[in-house]
């Protein structure tokens, strides 16, 4: 069968959910756009400021956008790609847009605050406190999976190394020219990608061929130095090209698709009980960003609820944009189905004492293959491929290592508020910025050391947990305001449900294989999930019989 | 009119949102010191501009980064309100963040501070088509 077939189901059934469920969801929250947002009502022409609908989309989908709906989808198609397919394409329409629809909407009736606000608010200081504990696990885990697939990348992928370390002096060369020197920004990306190529075609020539243990030890040493440099050195130049190469590579990727026209090899159903665990939970937790991403919630209730100009707007960008995301998933899914099983088992299954490619080299081959049919020789596309990936990864790890940071010395500071003792050595050594990122990297690093096939899934489960939350502060919300609210609702028990299961057959599974580290992470998570999965059904049960009679 | 200046704030990177706002209260200081200052200074020339001329003025800001949407736009303006060639490029290859573009062409480009004569002019332009 052709691959194009399953693109088009997904592409017509995203429609019809957009143009019905879409309508539906609107309509039970009742949008209206008479009622004036608070771009409108704050706007400052700072952070307040009406954005037109695909002004606001084309930013919340470069937000939402990286590695993570890419990694997911490859990952899981070891279930088989119907199991992959249909969770991509049913949870983005019922979960996943559902949960950044509403993100989104409950954040613009909260004055565009961001869903922590909206969680103390409607859930009080426990959930505030809970939620907290949760982020330095969740932030943990992150630099972990994605240190971890960065270094299987690179070993698989050597140019890919290269041309990742020359993209790094090519972001501090951009920094210096157009945020410092003002250079005029068209001309200076039009260097900075010739110079990207250049990057490219010196990798090809001299690929830097370490070992995993090598590559995650420079990542997590540059990292630390990244962290704590100023933004616009290197996070924000780079950020700036990855943009570019966002759209580059999502638009020659669809392009080849449609040329290359592929077919789909590999099985259709793996089994229910596979090397990553029991398609239920682990399937669900495995896709993670493709179909359901906690992360989003965050990105909706920031910038994008404050710019949205009308509510009617947030349909199309909430719901709609992760649509398209999750059509970036069933493309990444393509690459990997359009493989025979032991060609994919070659890239994901590791050997003994051998770690395996991983997804981004498979995806990064797949759409090599699809660049190739535009032209671009197989090497070059594949590099290039590796490159944007692991450079969203890279950007990810920063991001993620100086929040860890700040997380970690808010928790000392508040402890030692709560004392009274500001001065203590103790408080002294946990808000020390240096000590905070050393802790939070050299954790993170030590897991990362592990197989990526234990800690993705984990970090899958902190990515449910954190969506599941956030549908849970829009249930509890719609039921204050004595609103319907199965269409958040049951998803919500659905993702507490998912969670549980696969941190509890996680957390058997590393300890049977010896990952204390990451063991004592998911039991930490584990428990959390359980008091938030108690809390969550008081705190709507009250909020329900409180609601019953009060209007909107 | 396009009102182009960056957001205080990472895309692409899906699962670390990092905006601005959220990281002042949360690590306590201002990492993007010199974005908030290009924000603050479009800010007042936004709301200047709004004040004076209300809904009459349709305004865009976009973030640089926001490629999907802001170089078919200027393409789109440049082709709708048929502006000379030399202009174009001056559009295209000249824009520096902070911009001001109207009507496709480049008014301002890269002044951190906008000056009361790119306002002066916005203004000369706006009577002129409102006439």
């Amino acid at each position: 069968m052709s691959a194009l077939v399953l693109m088009a189901i997904a592409i017509i059934a995203f429609f019809i959910a957009y143009k019905t469920y879409g309508t539906f969801l609107a309509k039970e929250l009742e949008l209206d756009d008479s009622r004036i947002t608070p771009a409108h009502t704050m706007n400052d022409g700072v952070d307040y400021v009406p954005a037109k609908a695909p002004v606001l989309l084309g930013h919340h989908f470069a937000s939402i956008a990286g590695a993570a709906p890419i990694i997911g989808p490859v990952t899981a198609a070891l279930f088989g790609w119907i199991p992959a397919f249909l969770w991509i394409v049913l949870g983005g329409i019922f979960f996943g847009a559902v949960h950044d629809f509403t993100s989104i909407v409950a954040s613009i009736r909260h004055k565009g605050k961001s869903i922590g606000v909206i969680i103390e608010k409607n859930m009080g200081d426990t959930g505030k406190k809970l939620f907290n504990i949760f982020a330095w696990l969740t932030l943990v885990l992150v630099i972990a999976a994605f240190a971890n697939v960065v270094a299987n990348t690179f070993v698989a992928v050597p140019e890919a190394g290269t041309a990742s370390l020359l993209f790094i002096a090519i972001a501090v060369f951009y920094g210096f020219v157009v945020y410092r020197n003002n250079f005029p920004v068209i001309i200076g990306t039009v260097i900075g990608v010739a110079l990207l190529f250049l990057a490219i075609w010196v990798g090809v020539m001299f690929p830097l061929a370490l070992s995993k243990e090598a590559w995650i030890m420079l990542m997590l040493a540059y990292v630390v130095v990244a962290s704590l440099a100023p933004v616009w050195i290197l996070l924000q130049p780079r950020d700036y090209l990855n943009s570019f190469l966002l759209y580059g590579l999502i638009g020659g990727a669809v392009i080849g698709l449609f040329i290359y026209n592929p077919t789909v090899e590999l099985t259709a159903y793996g089994g229910f009980n596979t090397k990553l665990g029991w398609m239920f939970p682990v399937l669900f937790v495995t896709v993670a960003c493709g179909a359901i991403s906690g992360f989003h919630s965050l990105v909706a209730s920031g910038t994008t609820a404050k710019q949205i100009d009308k509510e009617s707007d947030a349909k199309f960008i909430g719901y709609g944009g992760m649509l398209i995301e999750s059509t970036l998933a069933v493309v990444a899914l393509i690459t990997a189905i359009m493989l025979s099983q032991v060609d994919y088992n070659a890239f994901m299954v590791a050997e003994a004492g051998k770690a395996a490619p991983g997804p981004v080299a498979l995806f990064s081959t797949g759409v090599a293959g699809f660049l190739e049919k535009l032209g671009i020789p197989f090497t070059t596309g594949k590099t290039f491929t590796s490159l944007v990936v692991s450079a969203f990864a890279l950007t990810t790890l920063d991001t993620a290592t100086r929040l860890g940071r700040y997380v970690f010395q808010e928790y000392f500071e508040k402890a030692a508020a709560a004392k009274g003792k500001s001065e203590s050595a103790m408080t002294k050594f946990g808000t020390n910025p240096i000590v905070a990122t050393l802790v939070t990297v050299v954790v993170s690093g030590w897991m990362a050391m592990g197989s990526y096939s234990a800690i993705w899934p984990v970090f899958g489960a902190a990515n449910q947990l954190l969506a599941a939350l956030a549908l849970l502060a829009v249930s509890v919300w719609l039921a204050k305001l004595g609103k319907k609210n199965g269409y958040v609702k049951y998803p919500m028990f659905f993702m507490f449900a998912v969670t549980l299961t696969a941190l509890g057959q996680l957390i058997y599974k590393n300890v049977i294989g010896g990952q204390i580290l990451l063991s004592v992470v998911a039991i930490a998570l584990f428990i959390l999930a359980v008091i938030l999965a108690i809390f969550a059904t008081k705190t709507l049960k009250q909020a329900t019989n409180d609601g019953k009679g009060i209007s909107a | 009119m396009i009102l182009v200046r960056e957001q205080d704030e990472i895309v692409a990177a899906c699962c670390v949102p990092f905006e601005g706002g959220f990281v002042k209260e949360l690590g306590k200081l201002d990492l993007f010191l010199s974005t908030t200052e290009m924000i603050q200074s479009t800010g007042e020339l936004y709301q200047r501009l709004k004040n004076d001329y209300g809904h009459t003025v349709d305004i865009d800001i976009v973030d640089p980064r926001n490629q999907g949407y802001l170089f078919p736009r200027l393409i789109k303006d440049i082709i709708h309100f048929k502006v000379p060639m030399v202009q174009a490029f001056k559009t295209i290859f000249a824009l520096k963040v902070p911009a001001v573009i109207y009507n496709g062409r480049l008014i301002s480009s890269g002044k951190k501070q906008f000056s009361s004569k790119t306002y002066q002019y916005l203004k000369q332009e706006l009577i002129k088509n409102n006439q």
